[in-house]
């Protein structure tokens, strides 16, 4: 646990607080230092520091994550920007950015799974104070899954500590450890990273937790959060627990198979707006986790790039629904809404891109992500990786049916007509889409980062 | 010095007989004269074996020391609590507190059945004058008549074994005994009836009843103090004699401990039950660090009077916010939690965290200590155990935090406490919260406590 983290959480807070004191209980102020100390504090990830004997450092792999919660923080903050009117709910995004950011940086395993563990505190606080009208169950389900999933992965960390009497990824990395050990290691793990990513016997949470929390909190949970998971594997298992990642891979493969199958065909069915969002990125993480698993470097680069394009796209559908939407008519329902092209334009114009940013259409980064990691999987297993591209096309028609529902038809009488989207929404919205464009047209640079990143993890 | 104090107040109360709280505070400013002695007088530590002393009745070493440490400590702010406060003031508290101090910081070191018989009594007979010393209230003086019966009960027990004990071995000394049995390594049934003693008193599970009676009954403030210093020097006892108990029934209670106090709770809407149980989780943790004979032990400890200490200040100056059930225990139920005080409830979430063990609380250190040093002997089942019956208690700590989350977006009021109250809330708050930092530093000390 970091000392500069808790230094520079309690100065903001305390700052923002004496400043809206001095002002008369200016609530706005507070509002404004934190959204600016939620942009400066990417500052600090620029350089590399040790702290209480742990050091915190990026990569490219880990860059990659950083910039996405870096990102993610203001527009998250700005994303509940008029609709909650209390300082706590924005320390508490703050405080979550910030340990999200940080677990991106650690260099030790102990560290990672503590920075994991503690993101739940403000999580299961900003639920239960400001989430919808099913919040106690939300907040239950997100601290008691992740805690006793994790808990199996502390025992694994446990195990590491005892051998080597340290857990730092450089030692450890170091070691080669015998192969019973490593499976059971490895399933620890795995039980900490099957119910974070979510698969599929193990995401009963995530549809709860996703549509009841508010707003931010569901942007940074399906934005970063998940992606902790693929995180994970990618630094605490496949290095170290090298021979047994292999030696599970079909399992795993056919557990994200029977995800992405499974979530896609219940997103058909569902109603509620948000949870359909959050159902998508399920099946979008098992891609993901797929890739990472591909023992390629395509795939890896693949599930990271999938990553950061779900990171981007997600939380602008949550935007859209759980934000645009909701604040105007309070209602999460898909068969609420129809025919808002007739009196919302430039709305429907964005949720058309980004529902074909999400299905993985050609020129989106997703596309390009998919593309990868579905090459890299179908290189480790042609049958399950050709069998998973069928998710592209399940994931289509629930989106599609999504849009048209939404977009099409003529406006209800029974529904009062609204202003289209506002300036902070136009703002969000292209924040969250020009990335995601960008590096679907010219995925150069994503490239060239990560592909350094291999060569210093893998190849030195 | 303790014991001259003892005199000295004793004296005193025959002249004074006016009630006021100069008298706690006077106690206060002891107990803080006898830590400074006592941390003056830890050079003796040096001297690797321990020191005998009395007629080897007691044996001095390093492995008790935090023990008796974080004892003071905790009476010395429970004192400075009651200093505060107006139905505290009772003139015979002080003696009674001071006499059964002398029993706890003794208990540690005992080295003698016959002297761990009188020095638990000691201990014991106080803790049943202070639980009823309220006799206004119809509950204490049940409280204190129940605890008096069961205590008395595991005291007979205890007193019995000791007979065999002395049957067997030919000799009082436990260093003797230790050595003795070093020779004929057989199991005897007296040694698991002393061990059956202390965990009466202790009120472990399957003996627990009585425990949640009493603690339920008693003042809340009465609560706070038995339910932790009393527990502590007798497990602290059993962690310098470990030798002396078999692994096996002590892990009968640890499994009953644990189960219960995960699973009874969840049907529980009384705050002070529900505490007990959760105190009675934790001890179950605990008597793994024992049978491990490990540093968890001290690290579990620490966070258990921290976080218990924080919350019982917690409840007790809630009082003054809510509606209380009745002057003695003002905050009963759970469902009273909701109240009017952000910074009050957010320390309490965290002491409710640090139980759950999340990081980066103390909760969260002390149990993954726990969970090493019981990998290190492979005590595999125990632990998953221990995680499961932690997350099950989560459920009920969530529950809590949930109930007192109610108010908390309501504007906020400023509500004045007690200045001193809030000051010593507030220190505690910032031990629990920056306990990470300093942690390194504790491990290297208490390693070489444990060398």
């Amino acid at each position: 646990m970091s000392f500069i983290l808790l230094s520079l959480t309690t100065f903001t807070s305390l700052f923002s607080r004496l400043i809206s004191n001095l002002t008369f209980n200016n609530f706005n102020i507070i509002k404004v230092i934190i959204l600016i100390s939620s942009g400066l504090i990417a500052l600090p990830t620029i350089m590399d520091w040790s702290d209480l004997g742990v050091y915190y450092l990026t990569d490219g792999f880990s860059d990659v994550l950083v910039i996405l919660t870096a990102f993610l923080i203001p527009t998250s903050i700005i994303s509940n920007w008029n609709n909650i009117k209390n300082n706590l709910f924005f320390e508490l995004v703050f405080n979550l950015g910030i340990i999200l950011l940080i677990n991106f940086m650690c260099q030790d395993i102990l560290s990672f799974y503590i920075y994991f563990e503690v993101s739940l505190i403000p999580l299961f606080i900003m639920i239960s104070l400001y989430g919808a009208a099913n919040r106690d169950k939300a907040a239950d389900y997100i601290l008691i899954y992740t805690l006793f999933s994790s808990l199996f992965m502390l025992m694994s960390i446990c195990i590491y500590q005892m051998l080597f009497n340290s857990t730092e990824y450089q030692m450890v990395n170091l070691m080669v450890l015998s192969m019973d050990l490593q499976s059971i290691m490895f399933m620890g793990m795995m039980m900490g990273v099957a119910v974070k990513t979510p698969m599929a016997p193990f995401h009963t949470w995530l549809p709860v937790v996703h549509s009841e929390s508010p707003l931010a909190g569901s942007m940074l949970l399906a934005g970063v959060m998940l992606k902790l998971a693929i995180y994970a594997m990618m630094r605490l298992m496949l290095p170290t627990l090298s021979d047994a990642s292999l030696l599970f891979t079909p399992f795993i493969y056919m557990l994200s198979l029977m995800t992405m199958m499974y979530t896609s065909l219940m997103t058909l069915r569902q109603t509620d707006l948000k949870v359909i969002i959050a159902y998508s990125s399920m099946s979008h993480m098992a891609v993901c986790l797929m890739g990472m698993l591909s023992n390629t470097y395509m795939g890896m680069n693949g599930s990271l790039m999938l990553s950061l394009a779900h990171g981007l796209v997600s939380p602008a559908l949550f935007m859209m629904v759980g934000g645009i939407l909701y604040d105007r008519y309070h209602n999460r329902l898909m068969y609420y809404y129809q025919g808002l092209m007739t009196y919302m334009p430039v709305l429907s114009v964005y949720l058309m891109m980004l529902s074909f940013c999400n299905v993985g259409a050609p020129l989106s980064l997703n596309f390009m992500g998919e593309l990868f990691s579905m090459a890299g999987a179908i290189n480790k297993s042609p049958m399950i990786g050709s069998m998973a591209t069928m998710s592209v096309l399940l994931s289509a028609s629930y989106q599609m049916k999504m849009t048209n529902r939404l977009t099409g038809g003529m406006k209800s009488k029974y529904v009062k007509s609204v202003a289209d989207v506002t300036y902070r929404e136009n703002l969000l919205m292209l924040l969250l889409m020009m990335p995601t464009m960008f590096f679907g047209m010219y995925p150069k640079w994503m490239m060239e980062m990560l592909t350094e990143t291999n060569n210093v993890l893998y190849k030195m | 010095m303790l014991f001259t104090s003892i005199l000295i107040f004793l004296v005193l109360s025959t002249y004074i007989c006016h009630n006021d709280n100069s008298f706690n505070r006077l106690g206060t400013i002891t107990v803080a004269f006898i830590t400074l002695m006592f941390i003056s007088s830890l050079n003796i530590v040096s001297i690797s074996n321990g020191i005998t002393l009395f007629n080897n009745w007691f044996i001095f070493k390093t492995i008790n020391l935090p023990i008796i440490f974080m004892m003071l400590l905790f009476i010395m702010s429970w004192l400075t609590y009651s200093s505060t406060n107006s139905i505290s003031i009772n003139f015979n508290l002080l003696v009674l507190v001071l006499t059964n101090l002398l029993g706890l910081m003794t208990l540690p070191l005992v080295n003698d059945l016959l002297m761990l018989y009188i020095i638990i009594e000691l201990q014991s007979y106080t803790l049943y004058l202070m639980t009823g010393l309220y006799n206004k209230s119809y509950n204490s003086t049940r409280a204190s008549m129940l605890y008096f019966m069961t205590g008395g009960m595991a005291s007979t027990i205890m007193l019995m074994s000791m007979y065999f004990l002395f049957n067997e071995y030919g000799t009082m000394n436990l260093n003797e005994m230790n050595m003795l049995q070093n020779y004929n390594n057989t199991f005897n049934m007296t040694e698991m009836m002393l061990m059956m003693g202390l965990m009466f008193k202790m009120g472990m599970a399957p003996l627990h009843r009585w425990s949640m009676s009493v603690y339920n009954y008693a003042p809340t403030y009465m609560t706070a103090y038995m339910s932790i210093v009393a527990k502590l020097s007798m497990s602290s006892l059993m962690f310098a004699n470990y030798w002396l108990f078999d692994n096996y029934v002590m892990l009968l209670f640890m499994y009953m401990s644990l189960l219960m106090g995960a699973y009874k709770p969840l049907y529980q809407m009384n705050l002070k039950t529900m505490l007990a149980y959760s105190g009675m989780l934790n001890f179950g943790y605990l008597l793994l660090s024992v049978m491990s004979y490990d540093m968890s032990y001290y690290m579990y400890m620490m966070q258990y009077v921290l976080t218990h200490l924080l919350m019982f200040m917690m409840l007790l100056s809630a009082g003054e916010l809510v509606t209380p059930v009745s002057k003695w225990s003002p905050l009963l139920f759970m469902n009273q939690l909701n109240m009017n005080n952000n910074y009050l409830l957010m320390s309490l979430m965290m002491c409710m965290f640090s139980l759950m063990g999340m990081p980066p609380t103390p909760g969260f250190f002390s149990k993954l200590f726990i969970m090493e040093s019981s990998l290190m002997d492979n005590y595999m089942f125990e632990m998953m155990l221990l995680m499961m019956c932690s997350v099950m208690a989560t459920y009920y700590y969530a529950n809590m935090m949930k109930m007192s989350m109610n108010s908390m977006t309501n504007k906020e009021q400023t509500v004045y406490m007690n200045s001193t109250v809030a000051y010593m809330m507030s220190v505690t708050t910032m031990l629990l919260l920056t306990f990470y930092i300093y942690l390194p530093n504790m491990i290297e000390g208490l390693m070489m406590m444990y060398m």
